[in-house]
């Protein structure tokens, strides 16, 4: 009798946990899909900044003087920039610390911004023609109020094409690039902004911009060169102070936070 | 004493030398022609006396980063891809003059211009089903009936020579898009080639894979500006 009982109660058992098995295994692929199916969360780390010092590697960039390439220049403006940024409290992430023999592509670059969800996403460039600083936004249009540029799956799930995902961003990025020509300017720099057809930006999801730096004009004539350490520094105090101030306008700190 | 069939060997020999200085000296001649005939370049039709007339061309300024557009008074083809060819040419001569606003090296910079009529469709061999008939994997570029893809085939020296920088690089991208778009009302949308091959950047930083809307760029970059 009390055999017969265990053996029931054993098989009682094992049914149940073959069911619960089962009924999690055809519950799982569900749940995968509807997380998956949320829009992206919109939530930005306010105090993280990405900066992405452009070519590395073989890929030199613009030769700007005598055994000067574009590549270390933007790599020491992204040395200085991460400073200046972390003495305001902010949190850096370079898409590349040093010249290493393989840098990220360009695709990989943007994988890196968007994994962060950063308040804003810097693009560091250099050049030798013109003057002072130019600060280009994406040449993307931002998305029309019904999203007409993607296309939504019956799950609400609203997917984003890879050469588009800065639309969605497009306008707060304006606000970023016209923040820093007006600290820029208010440095006594030349600031040209425009929209420019350059790569990471149109791929990045966060307000993105891309800074190139110029050999600054004088009135006497002469030239302060891209490597110029004062004036280096100079267009990265400018910035720093306008990231600040971006951020504690377009993201303000929750209640109780310092 | 020489003997005589000496001198008769002299001579002879002298002859032989004096042929063989003419055959070489010929053969000079008819080498040389061979490789004038390759570069001549000269026009094999007859030059068509053609009346110049005002075209409107989207120069560049470094120095704010506007392009404005002005007009210029110059004598074009007739045929629709030969003037497209020939006015960027003239637009790209404008950058390499002594002191320009926006310097370029002076060299051919543009090999081809191509114009197709959009929306682009697949060609179908003769006797086969129309194109839109078939599940095509080809591509279709979209576009306004009646109007243009313009494509620019750069010449692969004058984007290795351009000047490096984002600024220079969009402001002859937008340059040449504004002169194609501000004489040619039917192109709507520009591409470019390289060498007659894709090319991610014109150099280094310009995107060049994607497809330019035609648009007055003039204007909008007097208007952003500072």
């Amino acid at each position: 009798m009390n055999t017969s009982r265990k053996f029931a109660a054993v098989l009682l058992a094992t049914l149940a946990g073959v069911g619960a098995a089962v009924y999690a295994m055809r519950a799982q692929p569900q749940n995968q899909i509807s997380q998956s199916a949320q829009p992206p969360s919109l939530a930005m780390n306010r105090n993280l900044v990405v900066l992405d010092p452009a070519h590395g590697g073989p890929d030199g960039g613009a030769v700007l003087g005598d055994h000067v390439l574009e590549k270390d220049v933007t790599l020491a403006m992204a040395a200085r920039l991460r400073a200046a940024l972390t003495a305001a409290g902010f949190t850096v992430i370079a898409t590349r610390d040093a010249d290493a023999g393989d840098p990220p592509t360009i695709n990989q670059r943007a994988e890196i911004a968007n994994r962060t969800h950063a308040v804003a996403c810097l693009v560091l460039h250099a050049t030798a023609t013109g003057s002072g600083v130019h600060v280009y936004t994406s040449a993307l249009q931002a998305f029309d109020a019904g999203g007409t540029a993607s296309v939504s799956s019956p799950s609400g799930f609203v997917p984003v094409p890879w050469e588009m995902a800065q639309a969605g961003y497009a306008d707060e990025s304006q606000h970023l690039a016209s923040d820093l020509s007006g600290a820029l300017g208010s440095s006594s720099l030349p600031v040209v902004v425009g929209r420019a057809p350059v790569l990471p930006l149109d791929n990045l999801m966060c307000p993105a911009v891309a800074v190139e730096l110029a050999p600054l004009a004088i009135s006497s004539g002469a030239t302060t060169p891209v490597t110029d350490a004062d004036y280096q520094q100079r267009v990265v105090a400018s910035m720093a102070a306008a990231l600040k101030s971006w951020r504690d306008d377009n993201a303000p700190a929750p209640r109780g936070t310092p | 004493m020489i003997p005589r069939y000496q001198r008769i060997f002299f001579w002879i020999l002298a002859g032989a030398i004096l042929l063989m200085g003419l055959v070489l000296l010929r053969g000079c001649e008819q080498a040389r022609e061979k490789l004038t005939r390759h570069r001549d370049e000269t026009p094999l039709a007859a030059p068509v006396a053609t009346a110049s007339e005002t075209v409107h061309l989207a120069m560049a300024d470094d120095s704010d980063g506007s392009i404005t557009v002005v007009d210029r008074e110059i004598a074009l083809p007739v045929e629709t891809t030969a003037r497209a060819r020939a006015l960027l040419a003239r637009l790209i001569a404008e950058y390499s003059y002594k002191n320009s606003a926006h310097p370029i090296e002076s060299g051919p910079a543009v090999d081809d211009v191509f114009l197709l009529d959009l929306p682009l469709r697949p060609a179908t061999a003769p006797g086969s089903k129309p194109a839109d008939q078939e599940q095509s994997a080809v591509p279709q570029v979209s576009g306004g009936q009646g109007g243009q893809l313009a494509v620019v085939n750069l010449h692969g020296t004058f984007a290795d020579h351009h000047p490096s920088g984002i600024e220079a690089e969009t402001l002859t991208v937008e340059s040449i898009v504004g002169t194609l778009y501000e004489n040619f009302p039917r192109i709507e949308q520009v591409r470019f080639l390289v060498d007659g091959q894709p090319r991610d950047t014109l150099n280094g930083h310009a995107d060049l894979m994607r497809t330019y809307p035609a648009a007055n760029t003039a204007t909008r970059s007097g208007q952003e500006a500072r």
